[in-house]
């Protein structure tokens, strides 16, 4: 190749290259939304709203209500675990760039995110739905005087018996000991959850410990009992509703609203709340800083909590909700739905996992040792 | 003889058995998504259209430049010296070979640790950072084999560099840039573990898409989809052979 | 007149090469010095990195027998995968080199096709078969469905370099070894098998590596039941949030590709570079 034919090559590469990247480069993609930074959004008149939840959290007929009332489009992403969550949020923030506008994490994620200050004020006058919350969620101890962020749902994580495979099984007296041992007729056929604290917590509960007053030593011995019990078991997964669905799962831990939503369609399954206790956790909504329209985003979130929005979502996900006046809006057969709202009795067995950070490194190392043990 | 044609016959056999393995679970989809009301179901979802159409400006984007870069390195290859072109071929290789998973990972890293917002940039980039060697590589392949002598002889003729370029040179080129473009187009439309861990927020390629759908549990939109991917597949790759086929006549 | 050309062409070079350069900086040598260092740091309990520290900590965890057991059981497991996509691909690159003319183009077509459609879709595809028509799991969520199903996904990977291979060897030459009187299973070893080494290093390279890696099947087929580097990998990243470890697992995972790919460059004498053709047989 001679030399003139390199340089013109090489000239008109060049050439190419710099216009090509002045092109592309300068040219907004509109194929991505609005990303012509997070600046450029105007949050007078937004026309987009990104939240990340867990998935089908938010009934589609509020999110659609809203949508039209604001003449904006709501796109939803889906992470499977609060630690997701955290992850996204952390490095969004950390690097500056768009980030959601609304997030929904639970309470010991709610109360880690505030004092890692990854979140925005509440504005409670533009949250007036909260005047109708009842007074057990307006001082929680993860988020004191609701500054942070606002409760959306509250439930519980605790086992659904396939009356199909296990008909002569007494669930009644079913603990999280027997789920874990896993004997026949359960045994190869559970499924856990993919969450590291939910399945800490009943491991501690199946052997006679409580959250708060955990030590290593305790979670040790929790972990140890998991990993002889794991040879019995069937799957994990952060999604138990197409293992309950799929029929092949005896006793599948999950979250009491998706076990009851997949009770509705497939009527054998039974909401069961173990003997020794279980969590009850609750989630929230909340504003990341770097959103890019606040504003709307806490309009969203006070048409979600609103009585109408809450009576809704209670409806459609068989979720509660802290907002009272919506529990009053509600049929009689969902009031009284102890797997929704549980009785004085059961609730005296129910726990809040608070956040412990002391506990998260072991915690974390030993829930890798679980997952990576046969 | 006959024991050739026995192991003949076996082979083609076997053969012929992998091949319908292979071939099986598509058009087993392919039966469950030929539905009318998959199809109508997938028309209504938004979020599948939005989501096809970013993988597709970004294949498009991404292999435009990747074929762009790949050229101009084959080109500069054969005028290093020798010791280097082996380290030189070597690290263009390795990020294939590299599990997709390592890589993804270590950009995001990367940029987190810049300060670097995770948006189109950054997976735009990425897309043409992997999809390079491939480009490059094949490049690389048909500029080896060029036939100098066409350019010798418009040189003789006294054409201008532009126009030796332009008649001479480029036609060589252009059916290997198609391969590489079309290469590097598959990669970028395909790709999910490097696009998971670099894209921003608003970003959501298709892949991705079919992912968090299938994490929900599999429904039939996805059949459809695999369906009207599938016909696309194919039609590329035949329309790309029947011109390569052409070319060779020539 | 010789030094203004060799000028040019030195100038010329080093523009063309600078996307290279950038590229190979920006994103081989950046993100990995990037991790090397990560892994190397400390994290506090939300898992925020301290890159001014210095802490042996990850490297010192990943000696535990419960991650070297992660290690050994990926080793394992990728290992497996490659000797099946030998064993299948080998007889099936061979045959497909026989064939002439247009016959041959469209067994090519039959393999690129399926290579050619999206990777989810076609896991999808084994997720609805593995599953039992009543809606039961069948091979769903089970060691033997995810080999399977990685063995679908690599074959075409382990094909097209053996078949590359293959076409160098004429049909004359294994013609003239049979008139010399040598049986079929002569021919294979003595002729076959010796020439078509780099072609089965390469096809090693391009199935065993990538799989050592391999997140997705595991995840989506296997319902993490079994805990492979891919899934330890993203696990450390996106849950547990312990980049330090999940960086050190990373660097050690490219360690041992170097040491894979040396190993397997010594294990064939006959060939000058690796490297010098392994693009795909188009």
């Amino acid at each position: 190749m001679t030399p003139n034919i390199s340089t013109t090559l090489t000239v008109n590469f060049s050439w190419l290259v710099i216009l090509a990247v002045g092109i592309f480069g300068c040219t907004p993609k509109g194929k991505t939304g609005d990303t012509a930074g997070a600046q450029n959004v105007n949050e007078v008149v937004p026309t987009e709203l990104k939240v990340f939840s867990w998935a089908d959290y938010l009934p589609p007929a509020v999110i659609e209500e809203f949508e039209k009332e604001n003449s904006l489009k709501v796109s939803i992403d889906y992470f499977s675990s609060n630690e997701e969550l955290l992850t996204k949020v952390q490095s969004s923030v950390e690097s500056a760039s768009r980030g959601y506008d609304l997030i929904i994490p639970s309470d010991y994620m709610a109360s880690a995110m505030s004092k890692m200050g990854l979140l925005t004020e509440v504005p409670h006058d533009e949250v007036p739905s909260l005047k109708e919350f009842s007074k057990d969620f307006l001082n929680p101890s993860y988020n004191p005087g609701l500054k942070f962020v606002v409760p959306y749902a509250w439930g519980t994580t605790a086992l659904a018996v396939n009356t199909k495979l296990l008909p002569s099984f007494d669930s009644s007296q079913l603990s999280w000991a027997q789920f874990f041992e896993a004997k026949s007729p359960l045994k190869g056929k559970t499924s856990w959850l993919d969450d590291m604290r939910e399945v800490a917590h009943a491991a501690l509960l199946a052997n006679g410990k409580k959250w708060s007053s955990a030590t290593e030593d305790d979670l040790k011995l929790a972990f140890d009992y998991l990993k002889t019990a794991k040879k019995n078991f069937k799957i994990f997964t952060p999604e138990s509703r197409p293992v309950m669905e799929g029929g092949d799962c005896a006793v599948c831990m999950g979250y009491s609203g998706d076990i009851l939503q997949i009770a509705r369609d497939k009527k054998f399954l039974k909401y069961v709340l173990p003997k020794e206790g279980a969590t009850i956790w609750a989630d929230n909504l909340a504003v990341p800083k770097n959103a890019a329209a606040p504003k709307m985003a806490f309009r969203l979130i006070n048409k979600l909590i609103s009585a109408q929005g809450a009576k809704t979502f209670v409806e459609t996900l068989l979720y509660a909700s802290p907002n009272q006046k919506a529990f009053d809006l509600l049929s009689p057969e969902l009031k009284i739905n102890k797997a929704i709202f549980p009785s004085p009795e059961d609730f005296s067995k129910l726990t809040y996992l608070m956040d412990r950070p002391e506990l998260m490194g072991k915690l974390e190392s030993l829930w890798t040792e679980l997952k990576a043990t046969q | 003889m006959s024991s050739v044609s026995k192991g003949k016959f076996f082979l083609a056999i076997l053969s012929v058995l992998i091949l319908v393995a292979l071939w099986g679970p598509m058009f087993f989809i392919l039966n469950k998504g030929a539905s009318v009301e998959g199809f109508l179901t997938l028309f209504q979802k938004d979020e599948i259209w939005d989501a096809t159409k970013q993988s597709l400006g970004l294949a498009t984007v991404s292999s435009f430049f990747s074929v762009l870069f790949g050229t101009m390195i084959a080109f500069a290859i054969p005028k290093v010296p020798k010791k280097w072109q082996e380290r030189l071929n070597f690290s263009l290789v390795f990020p294939m070979i590299l599990p997709e998973i390592a890589f993804g990972l270590a950009l995001m890293v990367f940029f987190v640790k810049l300060g670097i917002p995770l948006g189109w940039q950054t997976l735009l980039f990425s897309h043409v950072a992997f999809s390079l060697s491939y480009s490059t590589l094949l490049m690389k392949i048909r500029v080896e084999s060029l036939d100098l002598s066409l350019i010798d002889a418009a040189k003789d003729l006294g054409a201008t560099p532009l126009v030796i370029f332009k008649h001479a040179l480029l036609p060589q080129l252009i059916p290997s840039m198609a391969a590489a473009f079309v290469t590097s187009f598959a990669l970028s439309l395909d790709d999910f573990l490097v696009s998971f861990f670099v894209k921003g927020i608003d970003q959501r390629t298709l892949p991705i898409q079919i992912y968090s759908m299938m994490r929900l549990g599999v429904k039939n939109e996805i059949y459809s989809l695999f369906v009207i991917l599938f016909c696309i597949s194919i039609a590329v790759v035949l329309s790309t052979q029947l011109w390569l086929k052409k070319g060779k006549k020539l | 007149m010789e030094s203004k050309r060799h000028v040019a062409t030195k100038k010329s070079t080093i523009i063309l090469l600078l996307p290279f350069i950038f590229w190979g900086v920006i994103f081989v040598i950046g993100p990995f010095a990037v991790l090397g260092w990560t892994s190397i740091s400390s994290k506090d309990i939300y898992g925020v990195i301290d890159y001014q520290s210095f802490d042996l900590h990850a490297y010192q965890s990943l000696l535990k027998p419960v991650f070297l057991g992660i290690f050994f059981k990926t080793f394992l497991f990728a290992g497996l995968c490659t000797l099946g996509c030998l064993l299948l691909g080998y007889p099936l690159a061979f045959f497909l080199s026989r064939l002439k003319g247009t016959l041959r183009s469209w067994a090519l077509l039959g393999i690129l096709i399926p290579f050619w459609t999206s990777f989810l879709l076609r896991i999808l595809a084994m997720f609805e078969l593995f599953r039992n028509s009543d809606g039961s799991d069948g091979l769903l969520y089970t060691p033997f469905g995810v080999q399977i199903a990685m063995l679908y996904n690599y074959l075409p990977f382990a094909v097209l370099p053996l078949y590359a291979s293959f076409t160098r060897i004429e049909t004359s030459c294994l013609e003239a070894a049979r008139d010399l009187g040598a049986t079929s299973f002569q021919i294979f070893l003595k002729v076959i098998l010796p020439l078509s080494q780099r072609g089965i290093a390469t096809a090693v390279i391009f199935v065993f590596v990538p799989s050592l890696g391999e997140f997705l099947i595991p995840d989506l087929l296997g319902g993490g039941r079994e805990f492979y580097l891919g899934t330890f990998l993203q696990n450390q990243f996106l849950s547990a949030r312990n980049w330090p470890l999940g960086s050190a697992m990373i660097c050690l995972l490219v360690f041992m590709s170097f040491v894979a790919i040396a190993f397997l460059k010594k294990a064939t004498p006959t060939s000058a570079s690796l490297f010098d053709d392994s693009g795909s047989a188009k």
